[in-house]
């Protein structure tokens, strides 16, 4: 054999070892994407399971809700029978103060019912926005009308302090209602304190959305001089159900959350920029977009969606305003 | 290198072949796997069902890649004596071993896939627990209020 042809068995002898040895590093390699892989369906797994336990809560909260409105709706017309034999009767006993006490009673706590059964049908119903060009004083100006009475009785002054144009396209009267019941709750919370004022307040911004992208909002405020929110309760006080009051149904803000999420908005709450009597009050902050956002028709109006929405994280626009 | 030597070594990359040909077969299991996990992040199926699947492809993985891997040693020590053989010994066990390689890359590159798309049903699923932690860092942000207790819901319920 020739040292050329000595040689070149020799190379290929080589080569082929190598190609033998190849085998090792392909199936190593083949190893370690499983491994890969097996990481990213342990931690895939995980993540589902915490997304499926949020939709497991929100399905149970919308059932919740939808029956409580068929309870409430049932309870509408005996409540609407006791509440005009009381105002017959308080006619009929308008000479007897006794009697007369207990039928102002009577009434009172069938008007009362009868919010808490609004309360119910109205978080429970499909929310449809009629969205027309509005701005964020008309929305101030036909809460404060609403809530007029309360704030008299009250004693409480609202001020209203715009900063930028805040048109928008939303509809007017279910974001009334919403700002409306913020500032009830304001004047509740404040009830028994030395210092009580109430402030709308409203500004364009560019928010970023859950998307990644920014956009434009206009950013309703209601800040009060109340004790404010505390932290372990601000997560939740936007769902359904949740309350601290011994007579509350836990309904108010959700139905507030239900008419931003309508409009494709967020909710937020945190503390008031203002300090009164060493503390600082609460604020609530509704974020609407410039128009709202077009929800597919079933998801936008339905409870259940809304509860999801909800649920799966009432989007804050603080820790991404800018 | 001894013809016992050769033989192994050709059986062992028979058996390699087999593994590797059952791994590919468990390829066409994975658009099923994928829609099980869809079905699960849409509520529609149990996750323990989609778990099982995920688990049971995984272990079936698990299985064929440790059985290609099971003979490395002794491969390897089979192949260190491979300068011996003659060239119709070698290719006895080239067609074989070129084979498995070739499926190997096969593999790999529905191993990238499968990857891609579990990235992708991650970030689905972590889109929805995002906005929930923004909300939360969020509120954070704001600090305790220092009140002693819950008090705030709505007046009207």
């Amino acid at each position: 054999m020739s040292a050329v042809g000595h040689h070149a068995p020799h190379a290929e002898h080589a080569d082929f070892a190598e190609f033998i040895r190849s085998f090792g590093e392909a199936t190593a390699r083949l190893q370690e994407t499983h491994v890969a892989l097996q990481a990213q369906v342990e931690r895939l797994q995980a993540e589902l399971a915490e997304a499926n336990e949020r939709l497991r809560r929100s399905r149970s909260l919308a059932a919740l809700g939808e029956m409580a409105a068929g309870i409430a709706h049932e309870i509408r017309n005996p409540l609407g029978a006791i509440a005009l034999h009381a105002e017959l009767l308080a006619e009929d006993v308008a000479d007897r103060a006794d009697a007369a006490s207990s039928v102002d009673r009577i009434r009172r706590a069938a008007t009362r019912l009868d919010r808490i059964v609004g309360d119910v049908l109205s978080f429970a119903r499909d929310t449809r926005v009629h969205a027309v060009p509005t701005s964020a004083r008309e929305i101030f100006e036909l809460a404060l009308a609403d809530c007029e009475g309360v704030l008299e009785q009250e004693g409480i002054a609202a001020d209203i302090a715009i900063d930028g144009a805040c048109a928008l396209v939303a509809d007017p009267a279910l974001m009334a209602q919403a700002v409306s019941n913020l500032v009830r709750n304001a004047a509740e919370a404040m009830r028994g304190r030395a210092t009580r004022a109430i402030t709308l307040s409203a500004r364009d911004a560019r928010l970023r959305t859950a998307d990644g992208a920014r956009r434009g909002f206009v950013v309703l405020a209601v800040e009060d001089t109340g004790p404010g929110i505390p932290a372990e309760a601000r997560e939740r006080i936007f769902n359904p159900f949740f309350t601290t009051r011994e007579e509350g149904t836990g309904l108010g803000l959700a139905i507030v959350h239900r008419i931003v999420d309508a409009h494709g908005g967020m909710t937020a709450c945190g503390e008031s920029s203002r300090e009164t009597d060493g503390r600082r009050g609460a604020r609530l902050e509704l974020s609407l977009p410039l128009e709202p956002v077009a929800l597919a028709a079933a998801d936008g109006v339905s409870l259940g969606e809304a509860v999801r929405r909800r649920i799966a994280g009432n989007t804050d626009v603080h820790a991404t305003a800018g | 290198m001894t013809s016992g030597g050769i033989m192994r070594l050709r059986e062992i990359a028979a058996r390699r072949l087999a593994s590797a040909r059952a791994m590919r077969s468990l390829v066409a299991e994975q658009p099923g796997m994928l829609a099980a996990i869809d079905a699960a992040a849409r509520g529609e199926l149990p996750q323990a069902e989609a778990d099982a699947i995920l688990d049971s492809h995984l272990a079936a993985r698990d299985a064929c890649i440790a059985s290609m891997r099971s003979f490395d040693d002794e491969w390897r020590a089979l192949a260190a004596g491979s300068r011996d053989w003659t060239p119709a010994e070698a290719d006895s066990v080239r067609g074989v071993v070129q084979e498995v390689l070739e499926l190997l890359v096969e593999l790999e590159r529905a191993d990238e896939r499968l990857a891609a798309e579990l990235a992708a049903r991650r970030r689905d699923a972590g889109a929805e627990i995002a906005r929930g932690d923004q909300g939360r860092a969020a509120h954070r942000a704001y600090g305790a209020s220092g009140a002693a207790s819950p008090r705030f819901t709505d007046r009207r319920g």
